[in-house]
């Protein structure tokens, strides 16, 4: 502790350019008594040094902090030293420095060093001259594992900035301002400006232009590669349901919407299988009927379940380009659509059994196909119930339809139909409908 | 035969500054306008100026309130009891003089976080009067230990320095009615890689991870001439020195409970410098924490009880949070100085105990359950409760005695009448606890003839 002595001068005692360490009271006295004769003479002037040079490269500073008014140093001058400025104890030394010979604190370590378990501690520790930084984080990195830009795996530009939006580091031609702001406090890599401040085309042509377009048309063909992109307020964007009622669909601009019914039944798939599905509750793409009544909705003619099968043969090349959420859901409507083939064959081996139980062989063996046209649950989802098309290789239907419908009747009892329809397979002509 | 080495400390203390607060009144008690301000400042300037002993000093307004005026004073040694005399006495005769000069323009001069007598015309009070203390710093590695450090005990600081509790002759819901309102109060964010040559990095970090644009704006500010530290030799001692400020504390009254405050903060920098400089970390409190218990000690003052943080981990007990236990902010901080760690501190700073009284001697009666005033927001509200007529009368009254005074504290001078005989003892103990056992090598010597002990 330091008491105040009438002529005490208080000075701190910079070591900092020597190599003293000083850990103990003792030291403090083996100092003293090689840099105390060396002060005799000197004025002490506050806030000015007196200096004891204790070798070729090594000066000890005693910056004098109260003078008590002397004017000279003498042997008889005490001294009270207030504190002792000294090069910190370095625990974490820069790795870049200790290879140059140096010894230097390193206070940051880097982030990739720092996870890579295969190093040795203390591998990762950089001083502020060796550290490299992405303006607008904190973290550090060494020379080797200076963040790249992302906007594609092999760009080899170094990251000078974190989009705002996406929070992914990016070089200096990924920067973009907000459009708004003037003081350049916010960066946006190309996609995220697009995404967040493109304004809708339909309001720009009408002339309103300060409206965003938060939502992008996302119709694609195999052609195109990529989707239209137009970007669209909500007014303007078009929403195909494939979701159910209660939710946003796949967003379409005008121009797409309409040529959505000429749109081949392969990019159909691929743009309802490639987009995102709502949060919540909603209506699958899985379940195979449900899915065939949606691409119907916008057709002149039915697509059977085997022309879906095909369809989605077809993409089988492309989906392994996709994303894995993509994949499992083109993985579980194959499955869904062969399921309810396989579905349709047990139930046509059914149908034939039970019209040869009836009617005879010759009557089982005229039936051709059967076609699964909607299944339904009950609502206690344990029962379901089917509507058939029944192709026959003969125009005579009063063998299966029977005296006052009976036998039809007793078909869609014992297999639960809701409708039957009867077709001569040879012109398509219907035989029997309801 | 050479120069004697009379004493030493190897990790000691640094110089310290401070910006008092002060709220310039007109004769009804409403805030000050511009003009009389500027008369009250010109007229205190010159007269400071001549003042010898009170060469570096400077009152100045401030840019947010006009009311609000500075006394600054220059970075003093506070490093002996002597030192903190001085630095005592001559803040108290700057104040003297100001308030002298706001005497003569027929105005009254108050010391609080807010007006606590009349309010102003907006919802919220605008004129915000606080103590900036700055803290000398030397180097990086010593900011960014002591600023966490300051930052660790934000709440428990704050809790004690509350001075805002009644706004407009009524009792507000707040110890601190100013900390709750000030727009220009951020909570400090842990720093874990100080550098200087960072700087435009670390706010830039700020600015988007917190939303602070400004990082001077936390309430412990690690920036103060921080660009002294990127010159190669710069010079010690100077008039403008790297330091760290703390500007959560409110306006205080009393020079004693000042002094005390100066040495506690003065032993928590000495506790980080050691830190910084044997190379060690300080283990990383988390901002939610330190957010929260802020939040209780600005509502409740001293009565505020503080959460622990979880898992703080140390060789060395220096906090509250290592015993794991919800605890009062005064005790809290009694525990914490009653740590070896900073009660170590406390003796190279060859602190006596009276000086530490003021906040320890409430801190302790408190936690023996006794009645007593920890803090002055706890004394303004009493007094407001209690002397509601005549409130206003006395509060000036008071504020005048404690402002002419170095050694003069109401709040100790009320809990020694309550409570004599423990006031004795928690003066001898804490004189047992500060005699240097541990002596380094420091040969016996006299003072420098003032008295040891200063009793109020």
């Amino acid at each position: 502790m330091i008491e105040q002595h009438n002529h005490t001068i208080q000075v701190i005692c910079d070591l900092r350019d020597t190599t003293f360490a000083i850990e103990e009271p003792k030291q403090v006295d083996q100092l003293w008594n090689r840099i105390a004769p060396l002060l005799i003479g000197q004025k002490p002037v506050i806030g000015q040094p007196l200096r004891a040079k204790l070798g070729k490269n090594e000066s000890v500073a005693l910056w004098v902090v109260d003078n008590r008014q002397l004017v000279r140093i003498t042997r008889a001058t005490t001294f009270a030293i207030v504190d002792i400025l000294r090069q910190p104890t370095v625990r974490y030394q820069c790795r870049a420095c200790k290879a140059l010979g140096n010894l230097v604190y390193g206070p940051l370590q880097c982030r990739e060093c720092l996870n890579d378990k295969n190093l040795p501690e203390g591998f990762e520790r950089l001083c502020s001259i060796h550290a490299s930084f992405v303006p607008g984080r904190l973290d550090a990195y060494c020379s080797e594992h200076i963040p790249h830009c992302s906007c594609t795996p092999t760009c080899s530009y170094e990251a000078t900035f974190y989009c705002d939006h996406c929070n992914r580091p990016f070089g200096e031609h990924h920067r973009h301002p907000h459009p708004r702001e003037a003081t350049g406090n916010k960066w946006y890599c190309y996609n995220c400006r697009r995404t967040l401040f493109s304004p809708c085309v339909a309001c720009w042509r009408e002339g309103k232009q300060e409206s965003l377009g938060k939502l992008s048309c996302a119709y694609i063909t195999q052609a195109t590669k990529n989707p239209c992109d137009v970007w669209l307020c909500r007014e303007h964007a078009q929403q195909w349901k494939i979701w159910g009622p209660h939710h946003e669909g796949i967003t379409l601009c005008e121009e797409h919407k309409k040529r959505l019914r000429a749109t081949s039944l392969s990019d159909v798939l691929t743009m309802m299988i490639l987009a995102r599905p709502p949060q919540g509750r909603y209506f699958r793409l899985t379940n195979a009927f449900r899915l065939r009544r949606i691409l119907n909705r916008n057709r002149d003619q039915d697509l059977t379940l085997e022309e879906i099968a095909s369809a989605l043969q077809q993409l089988a090349p492309a989906a392994t380009t996709w994303g894995r959420r993509a994949q499992t859901l083109y993985a579980e409507i194959k499955q869904a659509i062969a399921r309810a083939l396989e579905k349709q064959i047990i139930l046509l081996k059914e149908v034939k059994a039970f019209y040869q139980k009836e009617a005879g062989n010759l009557v089982a063996e005229d039936i051709a196909n059967l076609t699964i046209v909607d299944r339904f649950l009950t609502e206690d989802a344990h029962t379901e119930q089917i509507i058939i098309d029944l192709y026959l290789t003969s125009d005579e239907a009063g063998q299966y339809i029977g005296r006052n419908h009976n036998r039809i009747k007793q078909l869609k009892q014992h297999f639960n139909f809701i409708a039957v329809k009867l077709y001569d397979i040879r012109g398509g002509t219907p035989l029997l409908l309801e | 035969m050479q120069p004697e080495l009379r004493g030493f400390v190897i990790d000691g203390a640094s110089r310290h500054s401070i910006q008092k607060g002060f709220l310039l009144l007109k004769a009804d008690l409403q805030l000050a306008e511009e003009e009389k301000c500027a008369l009250v400042l010109n007229r205190a300037a010159q007269r400071l100026a001549g003042e010898s002993s009170l060469a570096g000093y400077a009152i100045k307004g401030s840019r947010l309130h006009p009311a609000c005026l500075r006394l600054e004073t220059p970075f003093l040694p506070v490093y002996t009891v002597a030192q903190r005399d001085l630095f005592v006495q001559r803040l108290a005769k700057a104040s003297s003089i100001l308030l002298q000069c706001t005497r003569e323009r027929q105005c009254v001069l108050a010391v609080a976080g807010v007006n606590p007598y009349c309010k102003e015309a907006e919802e919220q009070p605008q004129a915000l009067c606080s103590d900036i203390h700055l803290v000398e710093v030397y180097d990086e590695g010593e900011i960014e230990r002591i600023y966490n450090l300051y930052r660790q005990f934000l709440p428990e600081l704050l809790a004690i320095s509350t001075h805002s509790a009644v706004y407009g002759g009524e009792v507000q819901g707040y110890a601190s009615l100013r900390m709750k309102v000030n727009p220009r109060s951020y909570l400090p964010h842990y720093i874990a890689q100080y550098s200087t040559r960072q700087l435009a990095n670390l706010r830039e970090m700020v600015r988007k991870e917190h939303g602070l644009e400004d990082l001077n704006q936390m309430d412990i500010n690690p920036l103060v001439n921080e660009n002294i530290l990127h010159q190669p030799q710069h010079s010690l001692l100077t008039n403008t020195t790297a330091a760290i400020a703390l500007r959560f504390i409110d306006a205080q009254c009393s020079f004693p409970f000042i002094r005390a405050q100066i040495i506690l903060l003065q032993a928590l920098a000495m506790y980080g410098r050691m830190l910084a400089r044997k190379g060690r970390r300080l283990w990383h409190m988390h901002d939610e924490i330190i957010d929260e218990n802020k939040a209780l000690a600005l509502q409740r003052g001293p009565t505020a009880v503080l959460k622990p943080a979880k898992g703080l981990k140390s060789g060395e007990e220096y906090s509250f949070h290592q015993q794991g236990q919800p605890q009062t902010a005064t005790t809290a901080l009694l525990m914490s100085f009653e740590g070896r760690v900073l009660t170590e501190r406390l003796r190279r700073l060859s602190c006596e105990s009276w000086e530490l009284l003021p906040i320890f001697g409430g801190a302790q009666l408190r936690r023996q359950g006794l009645s007593c005033f920890a803090n002055y927001a706890e004394y303004q509200q009493y007094l407001c409760n209690t002397q509601k007529e005549q409130f206003t009368m006395l509060l000036q009254k008071q504020t005048t005695q404690l402002l002419s005074s170095s050694f003069f504290d109401i709040i100790s001078e009320y809990n020694t009448e309550l409570h004599e005989a423990e006031m004795q003892q928690i003066e001898e103990q804490w004189t047992e606890r500060l005699q240097n056992r541990h002596r380094e090598s420091v040969p016996s010597g006299q003072h420098s003839g003032l008295p040891a002990r200063r009793r109020v």
